[in-house]
């Protein structure tokens, strides 16, 4: 009995959905204006790692202008300050970073609803200083005791420059505030390395990998659309 | 209505973006946080004892105790090899060696202690220690570059003569120590 009504239930949320989504195709043919301008935005989820997370502390704003048709002009900035720890060394990057690129909106949005799916290139951009805070010489015997050398090592004057894939979404929750994430995936083009060390966290490309230049990111955040224009959509 | 069921849609995606992102960093990284033991970190020192009269041949010292000066622990103990690899101090610019042939053994209980006829000889390396950054899992390694071996002069000692057969210690392939006994 109980089963046979669950089968019943869904069963008619089946027809209810495949019904509903029938009749969403717009029918109307009356033009629809949608609204150009600038979108400025934080990342959310830098603020939260940093109380959250013990050694890092960051801050990023980000803005995208509609140039055309689904096509945004895009920017992020932000400053961080990275912690790496590993088995054998401690090392904190510290800096700012600057991302500009474009967005393209792959999301047909329905009448009166402008939701943003996208894919977005950027350049990146980061100047940073690393800190060796500590380390130990990897030694396979252990005769003698680990030696221990204590930092504060610091590099200033790095820099790198890495270009970047993004894929995310934004959706308007209420009239003209968004929220938005993202996954990013990195590749490094140009950085500067501390002599005799390598650059194991860059502010904006987040951790390095040994022997790859790739890296990857993510973002979580809050915007608000300022419209400047209004135009009909094609 | 429309709006409500396109955000469900939107909320779908955005669990699919997490999912991605989770698949992303966890297939990147791990690999290289962990030390390979077929990296070469620091290289130990490599002694190899060869014959004082004939000196092309290997001659194992007998029953050769070695340690560190100042130090407790032994690192061979009456050891019968041609071959002795030793570890070198980092945070210094040398390490204190002594080595002690015809080493006694520990008497077992209730019996007498043999007859004491071992020869202690301390040898002094010296060295300039260069670290090298290897990888964020090993983090780095230590080069001993300058290498020299001076022998304590005692009077009697086993050791005939030391010579520096590779100035600096960079790998474990051949040996950079000849003692001839």
């Amino acid at each position: 009995m109980k089963q046979s009504l669950i089968l019943l239930y869904t069963i008619s949320i089946f027809f209810f959905f495949t019904t509903s989504l029938r009749a969403q195709t717009p029918l109307d043919t009356i033009p629809v204006e949608e609204r150009f301008g600038l979108r400025v935005g934080i990342d959310l989820s830098k603020p939260l790692r940093t109380l959250l997370e013990e050694d890092y502390r960051g801050l990023e704003l980000l803005g995208d202008y509609r140039v055309y048709k689904n096509y945004y002009i895009a920017a992020e900035i932000g400053n961080e300050q990275l912690p790496f720890d590993g088995d054998n060394l401690r090392v904190t990057a510290n800096g700012s970073y600057i991302k500009v690129g474009v967005d393209y909106n792959a999301y047909d949005n329905w009448a009166g609803m402008e939701n943003v799916i996208f894919a977005g290139l950027r350049y990146g951009f980061s100047t940073f200083s690393q800190t060796l805070e500590e380390y130990q010489i990897y030694s396979v015997n252990q005769y003698f005791p680990p030696t221990n050398f204590e930092g504060p090592f610091e590099t200033s004057g790095l820099t790198a420059s890495w270009v970047e894939f993004v894929l995310g979404l934004k959706v308007e929750l209420l009239r003209n505030l968004y929220l938005g994430g993202n996954v990013q995936l990195k590749r490094r083009v140009t950085q500067s390395t501390p002599p005799n060390f390598d650059n194991l966290v860059i502010p904006g490309f987040n951790r390095t990998y040994d022997g790859s230049a790739f890296g990857v990111g993510y973002s979580y955040n809050i915007s608000y659309l300022i419209p400047l224009y209004k135009k009909a959509k094609d | 209505m429309l709006r409500k069921k396109i955000k469900r849609q939107f909320g779908k995606s955005l669990l699919l973006a997490g999912f991605v992102f989770f698949l992303l960093i966890n297939t990147g990284c791990q690999r290289d946080d962990i030390c390979p033991e077929s990296t070469q970190t620091t290289p130990m020192l490599i002694i190899s004892f060869l014959d004082a009269e004939d000196q092309e041949t290997p001659k194992p010292p007998v029953n050769l105790t070695v340690r560190a000066v100042f130090y407790d622990t032994i690192i061979q103990a009456r050891g019968n090899e041609a071959l002795l690899r030793l570890p070198l101090r980092l945070d210094a610019q040398a390490t204190e060696y002594e080595f002690i042939l015809n080493a006694p053994e520990t008497p077992e209980e209730g019996e007498e202690a043999p007859e004491d006829i071992s020869n202690l000889d301390r040898i002094t390396f010296s060295y300039t220690p260069e670290q090298i950054y290897i990888n964020r899992a090993c983090s780095f390694k230590v080069n001993f570059l300058n290498l020299n071996a001076r022998l304590e002069d005692d009077g009697n000692p086993w050791i005939n003569t030391i010579i520096v057969e590779e100035e600096n210690i960079e790998n474990e392939t051949e040996p950079h120590i000849i003692i001839y006994h």
